[in-house]
């Protein structure tokens, strides 16, 4: 009974690719200083030739709890782009940091995502998930290889879906340098601090 | 524990914690090490003897022979505190103290020797003394022998490092100024380095880098050379030998000296056209003796001509062509349109020679020095700023949006691919993109087709004086895109008949705008642009005439570019007008073969009818009968349209 | 992309599904159109854990490789690149799916002019259900345009007597029509085979 089909049919819905890891280093900078570190990034990164790459995102955090007796939850990041209307939404997961090696310069924590259509709040609210906290982050983004800085402000939203007024929530920004690679690549951390080093003292960069 | 035991009372008895602590978690939960196993253990222990510890006792003993019995004991005591030293910092100073000691014994031992050459000319023999001194050894001859080897090594050995030292001494004392003066020189070069080049310190040696990595380049070679300061023996060498010295030298990796550029040929048909060699700054040799600079650039120049015939070759290799590309050593052959190959060949002279004036090889092998027109320097400059390019994106791809997305999608639109559901024609349009080699195939088709035309247009401009052929190349042009606008006119009649055409000539086919709108599509065969015209250039005459026959108010009778009666042209369709003059005498037929060129009738003139009773009208008097074919070659003129103005200005007035 | 029409086929009297399958193949080749290779489409269910009624359907289709399709029971929908798949393995604690309950339609794809001829056979796991008849008119995204064109054209193919609905969700659809909509008739279509006995071939 069973058709002649070539079996590589069969792997549409299977989700290739290996185990991806978000490697992580964060700091922050107050808002004064903040120009000389971009000035610092602009002449160690690569996208510069162009100007400044700047953004406006909005993200909203979705929590859902498991239901266990523990306070469990899940949570799940759906950002957008607030400068251009027609780019996707994006739905991050963003695992526990591993610990089990202590000696690793930098956080390591799994990380899966998706672009999907911008039915995905309405999406995530009906599958069960809840809105946490949600926040505007404006800022720079440089690249420099594999790695990307992104130096952002974060907004808090006065009243809720109102992007016209928006207030700070600190009088400082973040610092965020990230590689997201397949699990086991190790290198990268040491290149990630190797880099971290080249902001000092400006900014200290850190595990979370 | 034991049931049977009758206390009552259940005692539980645990170990000692035999296993180390490796962490304890947030919750209180401790992780052990794990034990060593047997092996393991051993292992460790191993690991702690320090095998070097003997060898140092060893090369003490090896200092021993050399110096003299006497000393021994002095030695000895030396060697004692040495080693307590040694014992108590064992690790970083190891090299050093040993250095140390080695040279506190070469100089008591010198210090011996000197004594004993100097103090042992008389008595009291206060040392040693190498004759036979008493019987109660019987020493050999032969020990003696031995021992005055041993002795005279020993002093040879001696000598030499005082010698040594003396002449460093003096050339210090007389060169003091001069070694000062190279030192800075050697520091302000390598400032001047560090301002073009990357440079980096690893261990003692200064290493820089040629590659093009930090502009976007994946290539596998390093490209690191090494900088070190030139001896004081180069320095010299090459002030005999006339040649500004320096005081700083780099060194290329071997694969990278010499000179290189890449070639690009356009070769029509399989023999191999000898191509002139094109002076160019950059492909001089160049010699060792250049400056850093100089050698930095060509050695850079050979990288990224490297990377850039790597790049084509893979390129060759993966794309799928009707006629495949072949690769074969240094030479890439692609055939662009039938009969005519592109030919990329990386050149490369690793020929380094050191003086300044050595005829490169390939001058002499090339001694042809005319410019060949089928070498494109265009195309070489297009390869290598299509690598640029591409060097380029692979720095600056699109921003990621929102930023938190990675850098992978170097497309917008592919990102996009999953939330808008493209299918799978739409993404597999996304995915092709252009490669290097196929970007300069189609330059150099577009080449090949730019210079047909051009010669077809220069060749039948200067074949055919009547009409005038005019050509107007365009003076902005792309690299794949020219336009040429060709307009056909008769001297002294411009102002009549202007037949103009544009050609935009670009890499597939040409496209030829005709006068009346109408566009047709040209191979790249020059026979179709050479039809067009001819065909343009029959319409052209009648045209003229028909303008000029309407100037001189005569009758249009009749005017048709594709006449379908009368013999068919061997190409093309004939043309033809007929014009009467004003006072209806005369009539005038011309038609207009492509091949044949053009053929003028009249209507015969004498054919008067004497009058008659019956016909009395005078209309009647002349009647037309057969058209007789007018020999042009006699009518006086400069060309088809002035002698075409004598002739019916002559029959209007008849 | 344009308007597609998916239909079930029965199989016919005295004939094992294949040979039907078969039989329509052969048909469309012998209308000239011409095998571009296979497709499939497969829809897995995530129900939510114990005592919850609520489910996700995710469907993939193969001619939209990068995408995945959610539709939930109450019907809000997300379009998402394959990523998705991966995030709904970490929700496994809250929704979770059996490999047994898979369904999908598995078939040879033809092309024919504008029109892209899909046959394929509806499995539960590892038994046949039905058959799937997709058609697709490429160059229309607007559906009142070309449904009578797209009728025509199955009736040609699957004989005059056949007589396609539109999908009921999409009647009245003034807006382009969109890879979505194809998903919903295939998860229609799905359904009922799910809700009808096992066929007894």
């Amino acid at each position: 009974m069973s058709s002649s089909l070539p079996g590589n049919l069969g792997s549409v819905s299977t989700t290739g690719g290996p185990n991806l890891q978000e490697y992580v280093l964060q700091g922050t900078i107050l808002d004064q200083s903040a120009e000389a570190l971009v000035h610092r990034l602009r002449a160690l990164c690569d996208n510069v030739d162009q100007g400044l790459e700047t953004f406006r995102d909005h993200e909203m955090v979705f929590a859902l709890h498991t239901g266990g007796q523990t306070n469990n939850q899940v949570m799940l990041r759906a950002r957008r782009s607030l400068d251009q209307a027609d780019s996707p939404w994006q739905l991050r997961y963003l695992g526990q940091t591993d610990l089990s090696d202590k000696s690793r310069a930098v956080t390591v924590r799994s990380y899966l995502d998706a672009l999907t259509s911008d039915t995905l709040p309405a999406f995530l609210n009906d599958i069960g998930f809840r809105l946490d906290h949600e926040f505007v982050a404006k800022g720079h983004m440089f690249r420099k290889g594999k790695m990307k800085v992104l130096v952002s402000k974060l907004f808090k939203f006065q009243k809720p879906n109102d992007l016209q007024n928006l207030e700070a929530m600190t009088s400082s920004r973040l610092v965020e340098l990230s590689v997201v690679a397949p699990s086991g690549s190790e290198n990268i951390a040491d290149d990630m601090k190797v880099f971290a080093e080249q902001l000092k003292p400006l900014v200290s960069m850190d595990k979370v | 524990m034991d049931p049977s035991d009758h206390t009552g009372l259940t005692l539980s008895v645990e170990s000692l914690q035999e296993f180390q602590v490796q962490e304890i978690g947030l919750d209180g939960q401790e992780t052990y090490a794990k034990p060593l196993s047997m092996s393991e253990n051993l292992a460790k222990l191993a690991h702690k003897i320090d095998f070097s510890e003997d060898n140092d006792d060893k090369k003490g003993d090896e200092t021993r022979p050399s110096t003299s019995v006497k000393e021994k004991e002095e030695k000895d005591s030396k060697e004692g505190v040495g080693t307590s030293f040694q014992a108590q910092q064992k690790q970083p100073w190891e090299a050093v103290k040993t250095k140390l000691r080695d040279a506190l014994t070469e100089v008591s031992v010198l210090y011996d020797v000197v004594n004993i050459a100097r103090m042992n000319r008389e008595p009291p023999y206060q040392y040693m003394v190498l004759e036979k001194v008493s019987g109660e050894t019987t020493p050999t001859t032969n020990e003696i022998a031995v021992k005055l080897l041993e002795k005279k090594k020993s002093l040879e050995g001696a000598a030499k490092i005082l010698h040594a030292g003396a002449v460093s001494m003096k050339h210090t004392s007389s060169s003091d100024k001069k070694a000062l003066v190279e030192q800075k020189n050697f520091h302000d070069e390598l400032l001047r380095l560090r301002q073009c080049w990357r440079l980096k310190r690893v261990g003692n040696s200064i290493l820089g880098d040629l590659s093009f990595r930090t502009s976007g380049s994946r290539f596998w070679h390093s490209g690191t050379f090494e900088v070190t300061k030139t001896t004081e023996e180069e320095f010299e060498a090459a002030e005999r030998r006339g040649i500004q010295p320096c005081s700083l030298k780099v060194t290329v990796p071997s694969d990278l000296e010499g000179t290189s550029y890449i070639r690009v040929l356009i070769q029509e048909g399989e023999a191999e056209i000898a191509s002139a060699y094109l002076m160019h700054s950059r492909r001089s040799q160049i010699s060792l003796d250049a400056h850093w600079q100089e050698r930095l650039e060509a050695a850079q120049n050979v990288l990224f001509c490297k990377e850039l015939f790597a790049q084509l070759a893979r390129e060759a290799v993966q794309l799928k062509a009707s006629i495949p590309h072949i690769v074969v050593g240094n030479q890439i052959i692609s055939s662009i349109i039938p009969g005519v190959q592109l030919v990329i060949r990386l050149c490369h002279d690793a020929n380094m020679s050191s003086s300044h004036d050595v005829t490169p090889n390939f001058l002499q092998a090339a001694p042809v020095r005319e410019k060949n027109a089928n070498q494109n320097i265009d195309l070489e400059q297009s390869l290598h700023q299509l690598l640029r390019e591409l060097h380029h994106s692979n720095l600056n791809g699109p921003t990621p949006r929102p930023v938190t997305t990675s850098f992978t999608f170097n497309n917008k639109r592919r990102r996009l691919a999953g939330p808008l559901a493209l299918d799978r024609r739409e993404i597999s349009e996304l995915q092709q993109n252009e490669c290097v080699l196929e970007k300069i195939l189609k330059q150099s088709r577009h080449i090949v087709l730019r210079d047909r035309t051009a010669k077809v247009l220069d060749d039948m401009a200067a074949a055919i004086q009547d009409p005038l052929i005019m050509v107007h190349w365009s003076v902005l042009q792309q690299p794949l895109q020219a336009t040429v606008k060709v307009f056909i006119s008769s001297p002294g009649y411009e102002h009549f008949a202007r037949t103009s055409m544009q050609l935009s000539i670009g890499y597939e086919d040409i496209k030829a705008i005709l006068k009346d709108g109408r566009t047709v599509s040209l191979s790249y065969q020059e026979k179709d642009l050479k039809n067009l015209l001819t065909c343009q250039l029959s319409e052209h005459r009648v045209n003229a005439v028909f303008d000029l026959a309407k100037s001189l108010r005569m009758q249009i009778i009749h005017y048709n570019f594709f006449v379908g009666v009368g013999p068919a042209p061997k190409l093309g369709n004939s043309s033809a007008v007929v014009v009467a003059t004003p006072n209806g005498k005369r009539i005038i037929a011309i038609r207009s073969d492509p091949v044949e060129g053009p053929r003028v009738l009249i209507q015969d003139e004498n054919n008067m009818r004497d009058k008659t009773d019956v016909v009395t009208d005078s209309k009647w008097e002349v009647l037309p009968s057969g058209f007789k074919e007018v020999d042009m070659s006699k009518i006086p003129g400069r060309n088809f349209v002035h002698k075409m103005d004598l002739l019916m200005g002559n029959l209007a007035h008849e | 992309m344009g308007v597609t029409c998916v239909t079930q086929w029965p199989v016919a009297e005295g004939k094992s599904m294949q040979q039907t399958v078969d039989f329509l193949t052969k048909k469309a080749e012998f209308m000239g159109a011409t095998k571009t290779g296979t497709f499939a489409v497969d829809c897995d269910t995530f129900h939510a854990s114990a005592g919850n009624p609520k489910f996700i359907n995710v469907l993939h289709n193969s001619e939209y490789p990068k995408t995945t399709f959610s539709i939930t029971d109450s019907n809000s929908t997300l379009v998402s690149d394959t990523g998705f798949d991966a995030i709904l393995q970490k929700l496994k604690g809250i929704y979770s799916t059996k490999m047994s309950s898979r369904i999908e339609s598995k078939g040879k794809r033809y092309q024919l002019a504008d029109f892209i001829v899909k046959v394929g056979i509806v499995s539960i796991g590892s038994s046949n259900r039905g058959i799937l008849v997709e058609v697709e008119y490429t160059p229309c995204v607007i559906l009142q345009d070309c449904w009578p064109l797209l009728t025509e054209f199955m009736q040609g193919f699957l004989g005059n007597g056949f007589v396609p609905k539109p999908p009921s969700n999409l009647v009245n659809k003034v807006d382009v029509y969109q890879p979505l909509d194809t998903i919903n008739q295939y998860l229609e279509h799905f359904n009922q085979f799910r809700k009808a006995q096992v066929p007894t071939r």
